[in-house]
């Protein structure tokens, strides 16, 4: 008798534990937009306003209740020829001075959070695909994100700013096949991730778009080129830019990821949406392109949700401004 | 006895396997956390690599390590050397306008620049546009499209004094453009 309880019961903890097993891996959140973060197109290096920035971004999460687990991208504009960047013509920065400036936003945001060890930022360092677009120019920009990640663990930094990689890759910008071997060249000594925060452009905006085929985008791209930058390179993540307030982008996206799980089989997960509300305000408006982050993050959520191919979560949104 | 051996055999195997998905469930929680569900091995081994340094910075931190106390490397910002820029980097209207090439120039603000783009609308190649990117106020910035008078093509910067730049359309327009008011000035 006491057998067979012990059978009953050793059977009864094998049903609840085997179904875990079987549960689909995307399940989709609710259809809530989180609250975003600000990103910055940055023409500074000045460690003094970096770890400010950080410190007031660690504050904010140390005053807000609970955990906080966001995303800012810190976009310090297209590769010099030296493989710094170009902080957007205000004068080149050297990989050295770009990591030192990251350095001191990672110990800001650190210092800010003071007792709450919990909340965590992933710190995106970017540059975009317009300038020096080669393979050693990938590998040098992914070096430099080695030697960031390095100094912030061994001044425990780490623990809350969780590093990555960045690249603003724009069809118009450059070509596939340029753009392709950045993307190698990083992943030739990647030690993190990147975040892709592009666009999809000329990409078909079809909601009836099958996926059976390799669509063509603007400028000699194709989808599969996007999803190779995206998520089919080892290091490869996706924060895109949804700045269409048509949907347009959203769609474009959507299908992308489409394309890669019924031609390629590829379950292409994209981790949330960019918008530039920040920038069109400061930069007089933008007719057409200035979605509001939660404007954003809902159309590129319910497209993708609109379809069981492309059914999945989306935990970040960002709204990207000058510093 | 035979049917005991069976029984305890099989209680024994049922263990194993549930030890067996307890451990793959735990995996499951720590490793993957949620967020990287559906991440291949390629992704997983690099995303494990930072929970583990992760994991030692959390170890190794102290909490008085945290006290503000500002930047631990002092870096200026480099100084603004006026020049002809032979790309413009501009996220927001490179779209919009077919740069040709640029300037910068020092602004009020010690480290920060006045960028001026020179090209054309995308959308109507023969009209001349300068774009003005300038610092306003402490943290502010302040954007301005100029558009040539009369539609000559895209407009190149050729030369420069001060916030002064001669600008030449493509067929051969010449004018003087100040940064700072957005005028142009015919030159003849």
């Amino acid at each position: 008798m006491k057998k067979k309880g012990l059978l009953l019961s050793l059977g009864l903890a094998l049903s609840l534990l085997i179904p875990s097993l079987n549960a689909p891996q995307q399940v989709a959140e609710a259809a809530t937009a989180p609250a975003n973060t600000v990103s910055y197109y940055m023409d500074t290096i000045n460690t003094t306003t970096l770890y400010n920035m950080g410190y007031s971004l660690g504050t904010h999460d140390y005053n807000t209740s609970g955990t906080q687990k966001t995303l800012v991208v810190l976009a310090f504009g297209g590769q010099t020829s030296s493989y710094g960047g170009s902080l957007w013509g205000a004068a080149d920065a050297s990989t050295s001075q770009i990591a030192a400036a990251a350095e001191e936003f990672s110990h800001g945001y650190w210092s800010g959070t003071r007792s709450d060890t919990g909340s965590t930022v992933k710190l995106v360092i970017g540059t975009n695909n317009s300038y020096t677009v080669n393979y050693t120019a990938g590998q040098r920009w992914s070096q430099m994100i080695n030697d960031i990640g390095a100094y912030n663990n061994s001044h425990s930094y780490s623990s809350q700013v969780l590093l990555y990689g960045g690249n603003d890759m724009e069809m118009s910008y450059d070509t596939p096949s340029a753009t392709r071997s950045w993307v190698n060249g990083y992943a030739s000594v990647d030690n993190y991730l990147y975040y892709n925060y592009g666009d999809a452009g000329g990409c078909t905006t079809s909601s009836t778009f099958s996926g059976t085929y390799n669509g063509s985008c603007n400028n000699g791209w194709t989808m599969n080129d996007i999803y190779y930058i995206s998520w089919g390179a080892a290091p490869g993540q996706s924060v895109p830019e949804i700045y269409n307030t048509s949907g347009a982008n959203a769609r474009q996206w959507k299908n992308v990821k489409k394309y890669a799980r019924v031609t390629l089989g590829a379950n292409m997960i994209i981790s949330g949406a960019m918008t530039q509300y920040g920038a069109c305000v400061q930069n007089g408006g933008c007719s057409g392109t200035n979605n509001t982050p939660s404007a954003g993050w809902s159309q590129l959520y319910n497209a993708l949700n609109s379809d069981a191919d492309t059914a999945q979560g989306l935990a970040f949104s960002t709204d990207i401004k000058w510093h | 006895m035979k049917k005991s051996k069976f029984v305890m055999a099989a209680a024994a195997m049922a263990l194993v396997l549930a030890a067996g998905v307890g451990v793959y469930n735990t995996f499951q929680a720590s490793a993957v956390d949620g967020e990287y569900e559906g991440y291949p091995a390629e992704k997983m081994e690099i995303v494990k690599r930072q929970q583990h340094d992760q994991m030692i910075a959390k170890q190794t931190a102290k909490p008085d390590m945290k006290a503000p106390g500002g930047p631990l490397i002092k870096q200026e910002d480099p100084e603004v050397v006026p020049g002809i820029l032979d790309q413009v980097d501009d996220p927001m209207s490179m779209k919009v306008i077919n740069y040709t090439n640029g300037w910068r120039g020092k602004s009020a603000q010690p480290g920060r620049a006045i960028v001026a783009g020179a090209g054309a609308l995308t959308e109507d190649t023969a009209q001349g546009v300068m774009m003005v990117r300038m610092p306003g106020q402490p943290g502010t910035l302040n954007f301005e499209k100029f558009l040539t008078p009369g539609k000559h093509g895209a407009v190149t910067i050729e030369s420069y004094k001060g916030m002064d730049l001669t600008i030449v359309a493509q067929d051969g327009t010449k004018w003087s453009f100040n940064v700072a008011s957005g005028k142009f000035t015919d030159v003849k």
